[in-house]
């Protein structure tokens, strides 16, 4: 039986939210492969042209942070077994804007580690984590889908991290107040 | 067909795509507590008969999915269970292409520190620690069964090798070959 026209239109909005909602989902898990595979042209598509990073010293152009992607020193890190390793992001969709809110790991073999064993998995000197990082991710919808705006990273020992944190709060209050 | 029904087959298909990912999502985050509870019988429902597991000549386990599935039950894993594995999945990226699926994933495997010094964590008590004793790359090669996604092969390899990367980087080739086409 077809649905009626209105409850079509509430659908459509229902359903575009869901699609919205899983395609942030994958543009944040596309990341880490891109970068510890050091695919610049794939981890460029995730940007807008005019993307910023901020690192904990200002905002400056994504393109600055690719370059390391070319570096002979990210190819140590492949080497060493770099892995960027992400949590289950939180999502605010606001229409055509997203924030997106996620905690990244970056992991490393540890050369120095004391070998340890864990029975029926052999014996590892381990891999450490290195870099823990809270992360906000400002998307917007472009027509060729989401695209990062800026990413702004904050090591979670630091009172910054948490700021960017409570943000997710703030902006949940600040929106009920809007309501 | 009028476009009342043209529309609603459209909802429908976008619906089911929606729904196979999030089928997908489950499937993915079902493997640790399958593993660490070391339930057979959970592992073999996630899987076809006759599933490929391919972990390469690096890690010591099972070398095809009715090995894993014996694994789980003999006592060297309960060994492991006793010692405190846990598996910790990353978020899985999910490609899509009508009955079939690939899925890429990082997943550690932990266990408490067996050489770790007591730190004190304020409000949390004293810890030894855990420790990451394996970090892999993981693509599951995923078929829709009549039952609902299954996994029909595993290639998983550890990130301080170079097989890794090219699991990693199979997602840009793929994503790159499907623009092409």
């Amino acid at each position: 039986m077809p649905v009626k026209k209105s409850a079509r239109n509430s659908l459509e909005r229902r359903l575009r939210a869901v699609e919205d909602r899983l395609e942030i989902l994958d543009l944040i898990a596309s990341h880490p492969p891109a970068t510890d595979s050091a695919l610049r042209s794939r981890a460029a598509s995730f940007w807008r042209d005019d993307g910023v990073v901020d690192m904990g010293e200002g905002p400056k152009s994504y393109k600055a942070m690719m370059a390391i992607l070319d570096s002979p020193g990210f190819e140590d890190a492949q080497a060493q077994g770099i892995c960027h390793f992400s949590g289950l992001p939180q999502i605010e969709l606001d229409g055509d804007k997203a924030v997106a809110t996620s905690y990244i790991q970056i992991l490393a073999a540890d050369p120095k580690g004391e070998p340890f064993s864990l029975s029926a998995h052999g014996t590892s000197k381990g891999f450490r984590v290195l870099r823990l990082s809270a992360n906000r991710w400002e998307l917007e919808r472009t027509r060729q889908g989401w695209r990062i705006k800026s990413r702004t990273w904050r090591g979670m020992d630091s009172k910054a991290a948490r700021t960017l944190l409570r943000g997710t709060i703030e902006r949940r209050k600040a929106k009920r107040k809007a309501a | 067909m009028t476009e009342g029904e043209a529309a609603d087959r459209g909802l429908e298909a976008r619906l089911r795509a929606i729904e196979d990912r999030l089928e997908i999502l489950n499937l993915i985050a079902g493997h640790p507590p399958g593993a660490d509870s070391a339930s057979g019988e959970y592992a073999a429902s996630q899987w076809i008969d006759g599933g490929e597991f391919d972990r390469g000549p690096g890690l010591n386990g099972a070398a095809s999915h009715a090995e894993t599935i014996a694994n789980l039950a003999a006592p060297a894993f309960q060994a492991a269970i006793a010692q405190g594995i846990t598996h910790f999945a990353g978020l899985p990226y999910i490609e899509i292409d009508g009955d079939h699926a690939v899925v890429t994933s990082y997943l550690q495997v932990l266990m408490p520190d067996p050489h770790g010094e007591a730190v004190e964590l304020s409000a949390h008590g004293t810890s030894t620690g855990f420790r990451i004793h394996r970090l892999s790359a993981n693509r599951w090669d995923l078929v829709r069964a009549p039952e609902g996604w299954r996994i029909a092969r595993r290639v998983l390899r550890s990130m301080d090798g170079a097989e890794a990367r090219a699991i990693l980087r199979g997602v840009a080739e793929r994503r790159l070959a499907a623009k092409q086409s």
